[in-house]
This record gives C-alpha cells, structure tokens and sequence, in this order.
C-alpha cells in the first residue's frame, strides 16, 4: 500500500504545473528586486555592515509577512470548499482517512507558497557576503520562517476543515492566526509588563506572560529581530520554534481527526469564531428574549431559536424585510438583492468600534507615550488597509456568488438591464461603505491635526496625510469597480479579492519603488518629499483609473457572456486581470 | 367592398437558418423552426444536439452566429427587451437565493419585470396557488424539496405573465410524484393559452403532454411537426404482435413465407412480425395462419412511441 497517496498524487500534479517553477523564479527575484531596491537607495548613508543588517531585517520581516499570509491564501478555503460543492463525500467512500485527505490537500494547496518561500531564502543569505550577519542568524531565519509558514497553513487547513462558508473559513484562519501571532503577545505584555519594562511584576505573571508568548510566531520574530542587534535569547527563540511547531502539529491532528466527523453537512461548526460568535449572539438573544419570555402567554408558540433570532437580526423581521423591499425593490431590485443584509453595515460600525475600544485601552495603558506620529500613522493604515480590502471583497462577493449558483442568468433573463444591476451593486456598496468612509476621513483629519512640531503644522506631515486621504477615497471607488469585475471573472470571491487588492493597492508601490529606483540608476534622486509624495499618488491615480475604467467598460460589454460562462467551451485561462475579448464565440445580446 | 381579412397571427416562433458555433463547433446548423402559438412544443435530442443552445438564443442570452429567430414576430437579437418581456425562461440548472423566502424571491423578479408594487403580492399569490405552493409562501427558499424549488421556479417565469415559456428540462431530477405535479401544471398552463417550448429526455411523457415535437441531432433539425406525423412518418417496417393457439413455430414458419413480412420471430409465446417496407395491411397475417391450420387468438399493433422513433431517427452521434 502506498503511503499517503493524495499527497503523492499531488507533488506529482505540481510537478508538471508551469506555475510551480513560475511561482519559485519570481519569489525570488522579488526578493532580489527588494535587495537591489535597498542597495541603491539606502546604501549611500549607511555603513556596509549597517546596509547588510538592513537588508536581511527588512527580508526576514517581509518573507514573515508573506508566511503568516499563507494560511488565508492558500489552504482557508481549501476543504470548505469541497464541502459547498459535494465533493469531500466522495473522498470518504473510498479507503482513505482523514489525515490522507488533510495532508493531501496541504501539499496540492501549500506546496506552491512553500516553494516561493524555499526559492526566497538563498537570496536571504546575500547579506552573509556582505558581513555583519552570521551563518547563525541565517539559520534561525530560515528556521522561523519555514515554522510561520507551517503554522499559517496548519491553521488555514484547521479552520477549512471546521467551516462550510469561505467566509467563515477566512475569517475563522485570519482570526486565529493574528490572536496567537499578535493578540496573545499583546495580553502578555499588558499582564506581565513583559515588554513595556516598567515593572517586571510578580513571577507568576511572568510565567503565564511567558507561556502567552512561547506560541506566538509573532514573539519568535521580535526575539530574531532582537537577537540580530545585540539581545541573547536563543533558548527562548528554539522554545518559541518548538511550541508554535507543536501547536501546528496539534492544529493538523485535530483537523484529520476531525474531517471524517465533519464532511456532512448537518454537522455543527465549532471553530474557534463560531464559539465566540456564537456566545455573542446568545448573549444578546437572551437579552432580547428576556421581557418578551418573562411570562407564558395562552396560544404563544414556543420560544423562537438561536437561528430565527439571527434571521432576524441580518434580514429584519417580516414587516422589516416588507418595508426594505417596498422602499428598494422599485428603485431598482438589484440594489435590494445587494444591500439586504442589515448586518453588512453594522459589523464595519462594530469593526471601528472595536478598534476604537483598543484605541483607547492603548492610550490609556501607555499614557502619552502612546500620543506619537506612528500611531496615528498605524492607526490610518489600519483602517484605510481594512475598509480597502473589505470592499474589494464585498464588491465581488455578489456577482460572483450569482454567477457561480446560475443565479445570475435569471436576473438576466428579466429586462433589468446591465447598467441598472451595475448600478444597483454600486448603490449598495455605497450604503455599506459610504458612512464609514466618512467618519476614517474625520479621524484622519483629527489625527493630522493632533500632532504639532513646535507648534506648527509640518507641511510634509499635512501633506502626506492630505495624499492618503485622496488615495483612499479614490481607491475606494477603483475597488468598488474593479472588484465587481474581478467577481464576476473569477473563479472565487478570494481570488477576486486577491486581484483586486494586488492591482490597486500593491502594483502601485510596486511601480513606485521601480520608479524611485530608476530614479536612483539614472542619479536623478528625488530629494524633496513633495515630489515623492506626489509620485506615489500620480502612480496611485493613474493605475486605479485605467484598472476601474477598463473594469467599468468590461462590465458593460461582457457581463453577459461572462454570467454563463458554463455553457461556452474551456477556454485558456487568461493570467491578466483586465479581461480579453473572448473571439470564438460572437457577442451576447445586450440590448 | 370586400372586407380585408385579419391578418395572419404571427408564430410564437420561428427561426430562419439559426446557427451558432462554438470556435470550430457548430452547435445550431442552419435551423428552420416554427412554433405556433398555444403549441405544447416538446424539444428532443441527444446530450449536446442543440437544444439548450437554440433556447438560450430564444431567451436573449447568446446571439446567434448566422440566421435569425423571431418570437411573435419580434428579433431576439435586435430587440431583446421586449422579447425578455413576453419569454420565461427556465434554464436546466437555475440557482435559487436559498436565503430568501418564497414570496420575497417571486417579489424579487416580479420587480425585475417592473411590475408595480400594488400588483406584486396577488401576483405572487396567484401564481404560487398556481403551482401549489401558497403553503410555503413564508418558507426559506433553500428549504424547499428540489421538487418545490423546480416548482418555485416555474413560479418565477409566470410573474410576469409571459405568453411564451422556454423551459429546459423542467422535470430532471424530480421523482416520480413531482414530476407528475409538473406536468399538471403544464397542462394547466396550456390550457391558459401559452405557448410552451419543452425539452426533455423523458419523451415517454411528452408525447402524453405536447402536441408538437421537434427532434434535433447535431444542430439539425431532423423533424418538427405533430406528435402523431412523426409516427406515421417513421413507420417504416410496421410491428404487429400475433399470438396463436397451438404451435407457434408453424406459426412463425408460415408467415416468413410471405413477401408482405419482413421478419416473424418468437417472443416469450408470441409472435413479433415486422411488414416489409410499404405493407402495412394486417389482413395477410390472418390469411396466412388459417392457411396454414393455424388459430389465431390474438393480433395487435405494436404502437410507435416517441422512444422508439427518436431512437430511428437520430444515431447517438451527439451523445
């Protein structure tokens, strides 16, 4: 009998995949770009063994990003998946196990990330030729690195295995994986003052502030990053490795032990975020519950469920969900389809409240310590980084989910028409988003005006906020449009979203960072911030609005064909985000 | 003065040369087609004959490649508005909104087909008691049987009242009682006055349930016309069924003997005779047997199904 023979089967199917070795040669010569980039432009103020320091940090730290990354890109949706389509049963009836199946699926989804990883740490050791980093430091990297990828996939395949819904799945994977990297050394610091150094707090605090932080990817890093200036915490650094490996290990066993149990559909999920949500929910249920239970009444039906009740809370009750249709459904039925989930809008108010609440747990813990430029710059980041990447996925999850159900084909066979849908889905967007968006653009003006150096504005500190804001507000809309398209094209919501951030968040920088290298080799240095600043948001500008516009005219000519895509022949798949004119087959009916 | 007479009613539909190709694969080849209204037209072919293709161009979703085809006298290709307003379509595989109620989801589509609000909830009304859904009226759509979703779905085309249905495999996948209720429903709808386009691959009840068929065979039209002519027009080699008192190998010997018989063989204790081609008088067969010594007992005509001429007239080679 073969040993593990999906896992067999699918080293050999990537073998043969082109995207295998595509993905290994452009891991790293990225790496090799981030490298040349550092060179060229840091290299003219800085001490070579400095430069060398640099450049491996900033690597390491990138490489890390990427391994925590994995887990939501690769293997979140990887078995929910099968479950949504039928497919997991048919494994089952076959001889295989759990554990088959779940490192079977871990090499077809991860194998790819793992080799982009394997292809970026050669160029990790450059450095090493140009001094000031060890043979040590290399191997420690290399070794955390490989551990953070592992674990990043070990919870993405757990929380895949627990859910049904990729939404689920995504969440249930990024929420596990930022509780132990971040949250739980965030807990440590605050119990034991592990970090802040005020005081060192009583033993057993340190104990349970140490046993907080020995899983945390997150403390390996910033016990690598630590080590590599000067620090000398190399038990606790392989002490961290070997318990985030034990966790991974723990989270794989619990998923094949699991996945047999759970590939039925009536099986209940207990993922971590369900059990919290769950709690949530019942916590208010009850609430609610309370003065309408107190008393029996004569011929009153049994006590609603949990489920009702969030029925209810996401679609409204039954005169609720009328009035909403009245109001919407005559403007136009499309923004209803889009917009009827009432809870869209609350969980981005619940998100800002929540990050308000941390806001101020972190002020007031820190004191004025907190009050600097880089937390009001973290903290811009952040909410523009979410509220980004949150429309990119909501912008695709409706044409793609109708698309992929058939639902879609029905919508068109009515005379709603294809800019009345488009519109309707903006509308709704705009519904979920537009609030939001406005209360970010008032923190933001609020945190640009709190900081004052000798009580004068800064002008390049006034500047770069007052860019930021334009590129939000401006990437908003781009994603809006381009995430639509990439929905309706793509073959997941994830990848949609995967595209959509890719083209108008990161392929901006991308080009920036070309540009200022160019600017570099060709000793044209731009000195002034102004002009650095003005760079990035042409570059910004400029691809968000070719990548909306061709997104806009695509939709308009093409939604059509695409919307029943599953009667037209297998096609070659098309790597380029912005669509080609599909010529074997004449245009749709568009009128 | 001579009175004008009316003018002619239009078709429900009729297509003239229709083609579409896929790249180098001709789905429609050239497709001459027409549907009378208040015609209960079943569609027959193999897998990939052409069926669905012919009524995805009907429903306005893809253009054709060559020809044309025209729904009472509207062009689907140029004027596919108003052709949208007067078709329901229902596709083989439709998804549902699973987290909808029923009435939320025909209110839905009612509004797509612009029906003002005040006539939305008796029209949802009317046509959930139309297919026997007005029980489930407040159920979550994704809870429904696949046989009340197929129904839900035939509720969904008659929102708007449309005078045309284009129904693709409507019964696939439902059991035996379902699909029964389906085609009550159909009956029903066509004693309403729409005009029905059906495809399917259960023919044995088509020919109960429609009155026109039209067979499809690598995008051609093989036939299209009356139940009973494609009968009569494939009743090549005619199959009487003959059942004798005593020995039926005589029985056998002596009607092989005649020119008019093609073929006469045993059938567990009956004789199975096929005429030759363009004799069809059973007279010859009685003839023969008294001849001969033998009583006959029994002497039927085997009736051509719309099974056996489909398989007649097409190959398989679509399949």
């Amino acid at each position: 009998m073969t040993l593990l023979p999906i896992v067999g089967r699918e080293l050999r199917v990537a073998a043969r995949r082109k995207r295998t070795y595509w993905s290994r040669t452009s891991a790293a010569a990225m790496a090799f770009v981030v490298i040349g980039w550092m060179l060229l432009t840091v290299s003219r103020w800085m001490p070579p063994e400095m430069i060398s320091r640099s450049i491996f940090s900033t690597l390491t730290m990138l490489l890390f990003v990427y391994a925590l990354a994995c887990g939501a890109g690769a293997t979140a949706d990887c078995i929910s998946s099968e479950k949504r389509e039928g497919t997991l049963g048919l494994l089952f009836l076959t001889d295989l196990k759990g554990y088959d199946i779940v490192l079977g699926k871990l090499a077809a989804s991860a194998l790819g990330n793992f080799y982009s990883l394997l292809a970026a740490l050669p160029v990790l050791a450059i450095p090493l030729l140009l001094g000031g980093v060890s043979v040590d430091e290399l191997v420690r990297a290399s070794a955390l690195l490989v551990n953070t990828m592992f674990f990043s996939v070990a919870v993405g395949m757990w929380a895949s295995v627990r859910s049904h819904d990729d939404r689920r799945a995504m969440s249930a994977t990024v929420g596990m994986i930022v509780l132990i990297t971040a949250v739980l050394p965030a807990v440590a610091a605050i119990v034991g003052g592990y970090f802040s150094g005020r005081s060192a707090g009583s033993s057993s605090m340190n104990a349970i502030a140490e046993a907080l932080l020995l899983p945390s990817p997150g403390f390996a890093m910033g016990l690598h990053q630590s080590m590599q200036f000067g620090g000398a915490k190399l038990g606790l650094f392989w002490g961290s490795l070997a318990t985030t490996l034990a966790l991974s290990l723990a989270f794989l066993s619990h998923a094949a032990w699991q996945l047999p149990r759970v590939w039925q559909d009536q099986v209940k999920e207990r993922s971590f975020g369900h059990l919290l949500g769950n709690l949530i929910a019942r916590l208010v249920h009850a609430v609610w519950q309370l003065p309408r239970a107190w008393q029996k009444k004569p011929g009153q039906p049994a006590s609603p469920r949990l489920g009702d009740f969030m029925d209810r809370m996401t679609y409204g009750n039954t005169d609720q969900r009328k009035r909403l249709r009245d109001r919407l459904l005559d403007e136009n039925p499309y923004l209803w389809l889009a917009a009827r989930e009432r809870l869209k809008p609350v969980v981005i108010w619940a998100f800002l409240a929540n990050l308000a609440l941390l806001w101020i747990a972190g002020a007031v813990w820190a004191g004025d310590w907190f009050f600097n430029p880089a937390t009001y710059v973290m903290t811009a980041l952040t909410l523009h980084s979410a509220l980004k990447y949150w429309i990119a996925t909501e912008a695709s999850r409706r044409l793609n989910e109708d698309r992929r159900s058939g639902a879609l084909e029905l919508v068109l066979s009515t005379p709603l028409t294809v800019p009345e849908i488009l519109a309707g889905q903006l509308r709704a967007l705009g519904r979920q988003f537009a609030r939001p968006v406005v209360v970010v653009l008032l923190i933001d003006l609020i945190l640009m005006l709190a900081y004052r150096e000798n009580q004068r504005y800064d002008e390049e500190w006034i500047g770069s906020w007052a860019a930021g804001m334009v590129v939000f507000v401006a990437d908003m809309w781009f994603l809006a449009w381009f995430g639509m398209w990439q929905g309706l094209k793509s073959k997941s919501v994830h990848a949609a979203t995967r595209t959509a951030a890719g083209v108008i968040l990161v392929l901006p920088w991308v080009l920036y960072f070309c540009g200022m290298t160019l600017a570099a080799i060709g000793r044209a240095h731009i000195n002034s911030f102004a002009a650095a600043c003005a760079l990035w948001v042409g570059i910004s500008l400029t691809v968000g609005l070719i990548a909306a516009t061709m997104a806009r005219n695509n939709l308009s000519t093409r939604l059509r064909l695409l919307a029943m895509e599953r009667y037209q022949p297998a096609g070659k798949s098309s790597w380029w985000p912005f669509g080609r004119k599909r010529d074997d087959a004449p245009p749709v009916i568009d009128s | 003065m001579s009175e004008t007479p009316p003018p002619e009613p239009k078709p429900a539909v009729q297509t003239f040369g229709l083609t579409r190709s896929y790249g180098p694969m001709l789905a429609l080849d050239h497709l001459d087609l027409t549907i009378q209204t208040g015609d209960l037209f079943g569609f027959i072919g193999s897998n990939g004959a052409g069926k669905t293709t012919t009524l995805r161009i009907l429903a306005t979703f893809l253009a054709p490649s060559a020809g044309r085809a025209e729904i009472f006298g509207h062009d689907v290709a140029k004027d596919g508005d108003a052709v949208r307003r007067m078709i329901g379509y229902m596709p083989d595989f439709f998804g549902v909104y699973k987290d909808m109620e029923v009435t939320e989801y025909l209110d839905f589509f009612a509004a797509c087909y612009k029906i003002p609000a005040r006539q939305r909830e008796n029209t949802c009304a009317d046509v959930l008691e139309l297919v026997g859904l007005t029980e489930k009226r407040g159920a979550l759509v994704g809870a429904l049987s696949r046989g009340m979703q197929q129904r839900l779905g035939l509720a969904r085309v008659l929102v708007h009242d449309p005078k045309l249905l284009l129904l693709d495999e409507p019964a696939s996948g439902l059991d035996p009682r379902a699909r029964i209720e389906m085609m009550a429903v159909l009956h029903e709808l066509q004693r309403l006055g729409k005009t029905i386009i059906i495809s399917s691959h259960i023919l044995s009840e088509l020919q109960t349930l429609c009155n026109t068929v039209g067979i499809i065979e690598k995008g051609k039209l093989i036939y299209s016309g009356p139940v009973q002519g494609v009968r009569d027009q494939m009743a090549t080699g005619l199959i009487y069924w003959v059942t004798v008192a005593s020995d039926a190998a005589r029985a056998v010997e002596l009607l092989r003997a005649r020119p008019e018989i093609a073929a006469a063989e045993p059938v567990d204790g009956q004789v199975k005779v096929t005429f030759a081609d363009g004799h069809r008088d059973a007279s010859v067969l009685a003839e023969a047997l008294l001849a001969g010594g033998v009583k006959l007992t029994g002497l039927w005509e085997d009736e051509l199904g719309l099974e056996e001429v489909f398989l007649r007239v097409t190959r398989g080679e679509t399949q």
